[in-house]
Order: C-alpha cells, then structure tokens, then sequence
C-alpha cells in the first residue's frame, strides 16, 4: 500500500467525520428542541389533558368515530381553557398499556377502558376513586342512570362510569341465508342455531364461528360466556369467593357444544381456535359468515355494509337451555370512562362529567349508534321516533330481562381469559376432553386468584 | 501488516510518563462503552435474577421464594411444549435457510449479467423488521383472502389455514422466519466465497477435480469458518426471537408455536408476573450460554484445522 | 464436442435465471402484494379470489394514513431515535475500538469478552429490569432511555466491527503523525477516523435499520404519541384498523419503503458492516 506523504497528513483532509458527527449531533438536538417546544405546555390559564380512546376522530368511514369527533368537539368549544389531546390506543392493548403506564406515573389524565377491566385496574391501583366529585351528588342524580351504581364501584368506591350501555349478547344473522334454507325466523335456542348453521354451511358460507384467540383477550366469548352461563343457572365464577365455576355442569355443556359444532355437525372451522374477533367480524362483512354475536353499538357499521344492505337483522342470543325463554341481557362490554392520574383532577373531571351529558350522549346515540347511560337523556324525543325503534328495544330487553352484572366483578380478568382461551383452544383444536380440561383451567385460575 | 505492538507500550505519549500511562489511556477509551453496556445489560441481569427468587405483585417485589418459579415451570405441561416449539423452530429455520442461503450464494459467486441486480432483490428481506414481516406473512397466508391460503386452497381443494391448524402453525412461521433471515447468511456466505483466490479453483482442475469435489475439498473448507460464524448467529437470533411468532401467531393455536421467549414476554408483561417472567428468561439464558460455549469449542477446533 | 459444451453451458444459464427469478420472486412477493392491497379501493379487498393488481390504483389510502393517524409523527421519533442511536453508538464505538485495535492493556481480553458476550443475552432478559429501572428513574416514556438502550445492544457489535477496520489501517500511519507531534488521540481523529469513513458508514447504516426496525423494547418503554417510534405506531395503527386491510397496508407500505429505499441506495456499505469480521480466517 502506498505510503501517504507526509505532507498530505499534514494539510490533509480537514476531520470529516467528527464534523459530520457534529452536524448530526447538531440537527438532532435541534429537532429535539422543537419537539420540546411542540410539547410546551398550553398558553397560561390553559391546562393540558390527555385522553386515551380507541376510536380515532380522523376517521370518516366509522360512525362511532365520527360521533366521537363531534362530541369531542362540543367539549372543545364549551371548555375554552382546557385543552385535551386525544391519543389513539387500540383496545385490544388499552388495559395493558394503561396498567404499564401507570406503574410508571406516565398515565393519561383521562381514559377509555372496557368496563370489565375496570375492577383489574381498580385492584392494581392505577386508577383513582371519582366519590370526591360525586359526593355531592343529589339522589335523583344518582338514580338518573338505567344501570346500578354500583356496577362501577367496588368497596363502596366509584371508579368510573359508564359511556354507552350496550347489552352484548345479540345475534347478528343473514335473513336472507336462512330464508334461502326454508326458515322463516331466527333461531331462538341452542338447537335451533346448530340446525340451521348446518343447512346454510354450503361453499362459501360458514354457518357460524366463535373465536377463542387470545390476541384480542377473547372479545366475544367474554361477553357471551355469562349470559350462557346464566341461562343454565350458573356463572363464570362465584360472586362472593370469586373462584372459578366455569368448570361445573353448565361450562361442561357450553363447551361440549362447541366441540360438537366443529367435529360432530361440521360447521365450524377447526381454526376457529386461533382466529380474533376481527377475523370473525370481517367474514361477516364481507358475506361468507352466516352469523355472528357482538354488541349493539355494531348495528350502525354494519347495517349499512354493501354486503349486508338490507340482508342482515338482529335477534338476541339463542337460549342454551334450549328453553323457549329469553337469555338474561347482559350489558357488560362497553365502555366506561377512568380517572389514572390526579394531577390535573379538575379538568378531568369535567371531561369525564361532559361525557355522560346528555347533549354528549344524544350526539353518541343518533351518529353512533350508542345507547345512553342517563334517563334523562331517554327523555328526547329522538328516542320516540320511528329511527330509535331498535334502540329502545334494546333497552326494553335490558329492563324485561335484567341480571346482576356480575361480569364486571371479576377478579383478575386477565387471568381468567387467559386460562379459558387455552382450555377452549385444547377442547376445539385438539379435541381435548371437556371435563377434564376445564377442571385443569379452573385449578389455574383458583391458584393465581388467592 | 506487521503489529508494532511491543513498541506501543514503550511508546512516549505526548509528553506523559510510561508505563501507568499507557495502560490507563486505553482504558479511559473503552470504558463509557462498557459502563453503557454493564448499565444496560449487565446490571440488569443480576436484577432478573433477583426478580427470579422473588414473589411479585404487578410492580411491587414480594417475599423470597427461593426456587419456586423455576421449579413450577418444569412442571408445567406448558414448558414442555414450549422448549419443544423452541427447537424445533430454530433447526427447522437453520434446515431451511442455510441451504438456501449457501445455494444462492453460491449462484452469484460469478459474475454475469444481472448479478448485481439479483443480488440486491434477494437482500431485501433482510432489512424488513420482524414485526413487518409478521404482519405481511399473517396477510398472506390469512384464508379466504390471503394469495397464498388461496393458492394451496386450489392445489388442495379445501380451506387452507396454516396459522390456525396447530399442526401446521409452525411451519406457517419457519416460513415467514426464513424469508427474512437467509439474507443474512446468504451475504456472509458469498463475502466469504469471493475471498478463494481462482488460483485454488485453477489447481484443483488441473488435478482433474469435478464440480462436487471441487466444493467438497477446495469451496467448503475455505466458507466453513464464517459459515459456522453466520449459523451460530442465526440459531441464536431464532432461538431468541420473540416479535415475530408474537405478531404472526400470538403463540397459538393450542401453544404449538409459543416459542420460550413468547413464554417469557407473556407472563411478565402481559399477567405481570415479573417473578416467574424472569425465571424463565434466565432459563433461556443459560440455553443460550451453553449452546454458545458449544460453538466456541467447535469454531476453536475448526479454526486449528 | 464443443457443440454439447455450448448447449450445457446454455442450460446451466437458462436454470441459473430461472432458479434466481424463482428466488427473487420468493422474496418480493410479501412486498409486492402490500402495495398492491394498499393501492386497492377498500371494497376491493374483500373480494374472492384475490385481485392481483390493483385497478384503478388509488392513493386514498396512503392519504388516510398520512392525516388521519399518528403514523407521521412516529416517523419523526423513529428518525430521532436513530440519529440519536447512531451518534451515541459511534461516539463510545471509535474510541473503544480503536483502544481495542491499537493497544494491548491488561484486562483488555475480558473486556472485550464482556462487551461481546452480551450477544449471548436474550433481549428479554434484561427487558424486564430494564422496564422497572426505566420507571424507578423517572424515564419511562422518554426518547433518551430509548436511545441509552438502543445503543447499549448495539456497541458491542460497533466496537468488534469498528475494530476490524482500524486494524487494516496501518500503524505506520499513527506513528507517522506522532512522530509530527501529533498527540496520541490527535493521531487518532486526524489520520485514521477519515480514512475509516467506510467502517464507519458500515456501523451508521447497520445501527440505522436495527433502530428503524426495533419493535419490542419501544412498546413496553413508552406510553405516548410523542416517543414511540414508527414499529409500535404501525402496530398500533393496524390494530386499530381491525379489517381494513387498504389502511393497514398502507401504513405497512409507509414503513417499508423509506427502509428499503435506505437500503437499495446503502447498501454496498450495509453488507460491508455485515461482513466485517465475519470473514477473518
């Protein structure tokens, strides 16, 4: 190699890469220091709040985001002084990410939460009691709501309330699809939803599937498992001990049902044990799935789908007592809002009161689909037109068939979830025997609890 | 090149005394990286392994349970799968990708027109994160949508769905995993190719040596060293790896493809069990230390060959 | 005789193109078929069988991701990040490595073993404490503790790489300039740093990608729009899309070109850093 001169060395090249390092330095501290300034905080007198939802307001193909988006901005407008950045979160990882923020003291001021995991988050501590601001509260305040109080307190402290009710366990089907196999109505028990999935898995069309993936903590098992387990006079775990009762007769039966849906009348697929929600919801959409349960709140998306247009309806969940009696409501399975951090208590607190007023709540219903949390909001007239129909009748469902929302006292959802889905997962995938394998699920569970 | 190295040390620094001098001037230079390094990776493995004898309540670290995590983890049914999707994820990848990347860089070891071209296309996996990788083998292989659920749907006349059949998740995965990582053996492969000299090549010709022999006795030897360097990083790479069966399976169905670190990441963050997370973890780890002082034997005695 | 060679020879090149076309093909199609999805109109991708180009071809949906979602600023943080991964990784690597390659001091061995064998760790191992000291200090959610760890797993691999290149740059060369009077670090950032420019590319685009394409230690250490990175954004974002598969693709789409055009443009010295050391003997 040649030896460089010396003079070369000496008058050489100037240093290059510190140079560029410093440069880069440079433009990284610079854009740090804009960012900072993006982040100052608000003009004086104005405070700063952070809200986690799920829904993202520049969304203009969902209605529920766009209900959001104007609700949001009501608040804006009527709220000057505050000034609330909404962060978008998946709810798939809304809980997760809450509790790890708030083990960090990096919690919103306000979020959006599933209202079964709000007694998970009030056992861990990550978010504070509102009673301070409801205490004083007058009686007809209180009882203004067409669900309990104390759905959304747990020892005696109020932790959140509820922002849309929505009784979870309707079925959504393709009248059309059954029409076409000769049945007139949609099936009402256990056995019906077994004959008539069977006459339309044909080609293309699956007659119905339940997901048991774990990606999205069993979205729709969790919510129709209680009111399935309430129509055989049980439930997922014993209100005063907590410990498991999923593993007893009734599970037995929910989950040799569904074992028998995949292998003895074939209309199930096998890989119904891997697949989330959002797999399930799209075969809807898209017209390959016959039918499926989810929440009200669906009806607004989904009715006006190209594929669906007039070929979808709504019914409640068939009776797995196989009784000709309707399936207990069960309204668990929407949201509520929770107070993670103090530190900006009173503004929080206004966005939490602004939304479950009743012109927030209006907005929700008639852009939303959403049903209301207050009586008062009932009081509309909105609710008396033809448009509304479906909606109170939702609501007369909820108070002709009530049952205690014992879903949302679960302790340690998480784990309950965790140790269903592998046990459904076992009993569907690979053929596991069902006794057996919820007794194993439930010895899990019962140790984790205590 | 020759190292001048005892005459460093004797070397006069500027002006500064000998000896002490020159042994603390070298080490002032390395030690912010080691301090970053210890920091970050080092102290943090003593706290695992603290965190491993220890009851744990979402943060809070509880009493002292000695061995209870480790010994409730082989007991567990679970952990026995899990090491069992461990491996055979890991030598089926290597069953996969080495001969795919030892063949493709044998192809482009000459030159012809295009090979560039070629070469840069059959990169690119390389540089797409495992969490896009994920994402676009779930798209592909998602029935009834997925282009490739569709195609093996027409050569099987049935509803594919690799991801959800537990028999063939795993394969689903190795798939999607050697796609983005034969790249890397590929390309160490081929820089190791393109340093035998064509002399070699000319001599064993002359000697009458065929295509095999010529690879058997004159190619193979000359790769076998950075070949093995590039099959120890990629077995520990897919023992190790987390984000990709995370995002492309979520471990399902039934577990079959919830690899030891998708065990690990689910207990610590997603039900908090930071105890028994970091159990696991460390048991992973000292499969990772054993298996590695495995190759350094074998890279030690190969490289006296 | 000659006739039979030229028919062989053809063959093997026509089963060269074909074996590599076949290759390449196997490794584009996952790309491919993103930005196809993701130039779809939406309704288009529901549709059985699948459509294998797009028609028309809309941009709709790279607009959607571009105003509507987070996406945008998480590509600013991505790009922080690895700015600032870069410099802190190279400022700690030149040094080390060239206190590797040019001296011998006792203790160096094991230090380096130190530095090295921390390849041998799991990320997961560390994640945990790492996330619990990262809150204990008050820098849960911050760009900096990224960046601190970013850069503690990737000196290692720096150091052994910058290393490998400052040795194959003679000595005469420091001791030439020593001889001039240069101080011993003088020597170092005047003579040898400019002539390690490729090493030193290698290291910065190597770091780069592994920054760019970093997903789990960024999901678990931030909480917020304002750190995290364009990974856990584009998970967020497809979780979040559910089944719109044009957005998602999108959003995919939009975090994988900028890397592979990154690359297409760097990567001479990207399979350099790769490279590097692994071939010795």
């Amino acid at each position: 190699m040649k030896r460089p001169s010396r003079k070369s060395l000496r008058d050489g090249k100037p240093i290059t890469r510190r140079e560029t390092l410093k440069r880069i330095g440079g433009t990284a501290v610079g854009l740090m220091g804009i960012l900072r300034a993006r982040q100052a905080p608000a003009a004086a007198g104005r405070v700063t709040i952070r809200y986690w939802t799920w829904q993202n307001s520049a969304d203009t193909k969902n209605p529920r985001a766009q209900a959001q988006a104007q609700f949001l901005g009501a608040f804006r407008k009527a709220n000057p002084d505050i000034e609330l950045i909404e962060e978008v979160v998946p709810w798939q990882q809304i809980f997760h990410q809450l509790l790890q923020a708030a083990a960090a003291n990096k919690a919103p001021d306000v979020s959006k939460q599933l209202d079964r995991f709000v007694r998970p988050l009030a056992d861990a501590g990550a978010i504070l009691p509102l009673d301070e601001f409801t205490s004083s509260w007058s009686p007809e305040r209180r009882n203004d709501y067409v669900y309990a109080w104390d759905d959304t307190a747990f020892d005696g402290r109020k932790f959140a309330f509820r922002h849309a009710v929505r009784p979870v366990n309707i079925m959504y089907y393709r009248k059309d699809l059954y029409e076409a196999a000769g049945f007139k109505t949609p099936p009402k028990t256990a056995k019906e939803l077994t004959e008539m999935s069977k006459a339309v898995t044909k080609g293309n069309i699956i007659g119905y599937i339940e997901p048991f993936s774990k990606s999205d903590l069993l979205a729709k098992f969790i919510l129709i498992a209680p009111p399935m387990y309430w129509t055989l006079g049980s439930d997922l775990t014993a209100p005063k001990t907590s410990k498991a009762t999923f593993h007893l007769e009734a599970g037995q039966k929910i989950f040799q049902w569904y074992q028998d849906m995949v292998y003895v009348h074939k209309v199930c697929p096998v890989g119904q044990a891997s697949m989330d929600s959002d797999t399930v919801n799209n075969m809807f959409m898209s017209g390959t799935l016959a039918a499926t349960m989810d929440h009200t709140s669906k009806w607004a998306e989904w009715s006006r789908k190209e594929a669906l247009q007039g070929r979808v309806d709504t019914d409640w969940l068939p009776n797995f007592a196989n009784e000709p009696k309707p399936t207990p409501a069960n309204t668990a399975g929407g949201w509520t809002v929770v107070m993670p951090n103090g530190a900006k208590k009173e503004a929080a607190w206004k966005l939490i009161e602004f939304l479950q007023s009743n012109e927030s709540e209006l907005i929700d219903a008639k852009m939303g689909g959403e049903l209301p949390t207050r009586k008062s909001t009932l009081k509309d007239p909105f609710f008396q037109a033809p448009e509304a129909k479906r909606m109170t009748g939702w609501l007369t469902y909820m108070s002709a068939n009530p049952h205690p929302a014992t879903s949302l006292k679960i302790k340690k959802l998480e784990v309950l979830i965790d140790v269903l889905a592998d046990a459904a997962q076992q009993i569907i995938a690979n053929k596991a025997e069902v006794k057996s394998t919820l007794a194993v699920a439930a010895q899990k569970y019962d140790a984790q609890i205590s | 090149m020759e190292r001048v190295e005892a005459s460093t040390k004797k070397r006069v620094v500027g002006g500064r005394r000998q000896g002490q001098a020159s042994s603390l001037f070298p080490w002032l230079l390395v030690l912010p990286a080691v301090l970053l390094v210890v920091l970050v990776t080092f102290f943090p493995i003593l706290q695992a392994i603290n965190l491993s004898f220890h009851q744990t309540n979402y943060l809070r670290q509880g009493r002292f349970v000695g061995l209870q995590h480790y010994l409730s983890f082989f007991a567990d049914p679970l952990s026995r799968q899990n090491l069992k999707n461990s491996f055979a994820f890991t030598f089926g990848s290597l069953a996969f990708s080495l001969p795919l990347a030892l063949g493709l860089a044998l192809l482009l070891n000459r030159p012809f027109p295009g090979r560039a071209m070629f070469r840069t296309i059959l990169i690119v996996p390389w540089v797409v994160s495992q969490l896009l990788t994920a994402l676009l083998w779930r798209w592909l292989d998602s029935p009834p949508f997925g282009p490739l659920a569709y195609i093996l749907g027409l050569l099987t006349s049935s509803r594919v769905d690799i991801l959800g059949t537990p028999d063939t998740a795993l394969g689903g995965v190795i798939l999607a995993n050697v796609w983005r990582t034969f790249p890397y053996a590929m390309i160490l492969t081929l820089a190791a190719l393109q340093t035998i000299p064509n002399e070699l090549y000319e001599a064993a010709r002359i000697d009458g040596a065929g295509r095999w022999n010529l690879f058997r006795y004159v190619t193979f030897p000359m790769i076998q060293n950075t070949f093995l360097i590039a099959t120890i990083i990629l077995s520990i790479h897919y023992f190790n790896m987390i984000e990709l069966p995370l995002i492309l399976t979520g471990g399902g169905p039934v577990n079959r493809t919830e690899l030891l670190g998708l065990r690990v990441y689910r207990e610590a963050f997603v039900l908090f069990k930071f105890g028994f997370g970091s159990a696991v973890a460390m048991i992973m780890f000292a499969v990772n230390i054993v298996v590695s002082l495995a190759y350094i034997r074998i890279l030690r005695a190969e490289s006296r060959y | 005789m000659t006739h039979r060679r030229d028919v062989h020879a053809w063959l093997r090149l026509i089963g060269l193109y074909v074996t590599l076309l076949s290759a390449s093909i196997f490794a584009l199609a996952p790309i491919y078929w993103v930005i196809n999805t993701s130039l779809k109109e939406e309704r288009q991708n529901i549709s059985f069988p699948p459509r294998w180009w797009p028609d028309p071809i809309t941009l709709e949906q790279y607009v959607n991701v571009l105003t509507g979602s987070s996406i945008p600023r998480n590509y600013l943080n991505s790009t922080l990040l690895a700015i600032g991964t870069v410099v802190l990784v190279l400022v700690l690597g030149i040094h080390a490595g060239y206190a590797a390659a040019r001296f011998e001091f006792r203790g160096k061995k094991p230090l380096l073993f130190i530095l090295l064998a921390t390849v041998m760790v799991p990320g997961i191992v560390t994640l945990i404490p790492v996330y619990i000291m990262a809150v204990q200090f008050g820098l849960h959610d911050t760009h900096l503790v990224l960046i601190l760890v970013f850069a503690a797993w990737q000196t290692p691999t720096v150091v052994w790489l910058l290393q490998a290149f400052f040795e194959n740059i003679p000595r005469e060369l420091d001791e030439a300039a020593l001889i001039d009077g240069c101080s011993r670090l003088g020597a170092f950032y005047r003579i040898v740093l400019p002539l390690s420019q490729p090493g030193l590319a290698a290291a910065a685009i190597l770091v780069t990608v592994w920054v760019w394409n970093e997903f789990i230690i960024a999901l678990n250490l931030t909480a917020s729009n304002a750190t995290r990175p364009l990974t856990v954004g584009l998970f967020f974002f497809v979780s979040e899309s559910g089944i719109q598969w044009g957005k998602m693709a999108a959003a995919a789409g939009a975090a994988l070109v900028p890397i592979i055009v990154f690359f297409a443009f760097l990567q001479r010295r990207f399979i350099q850093g790769l490279t590097a050391g692994a071939t010795k003997g």
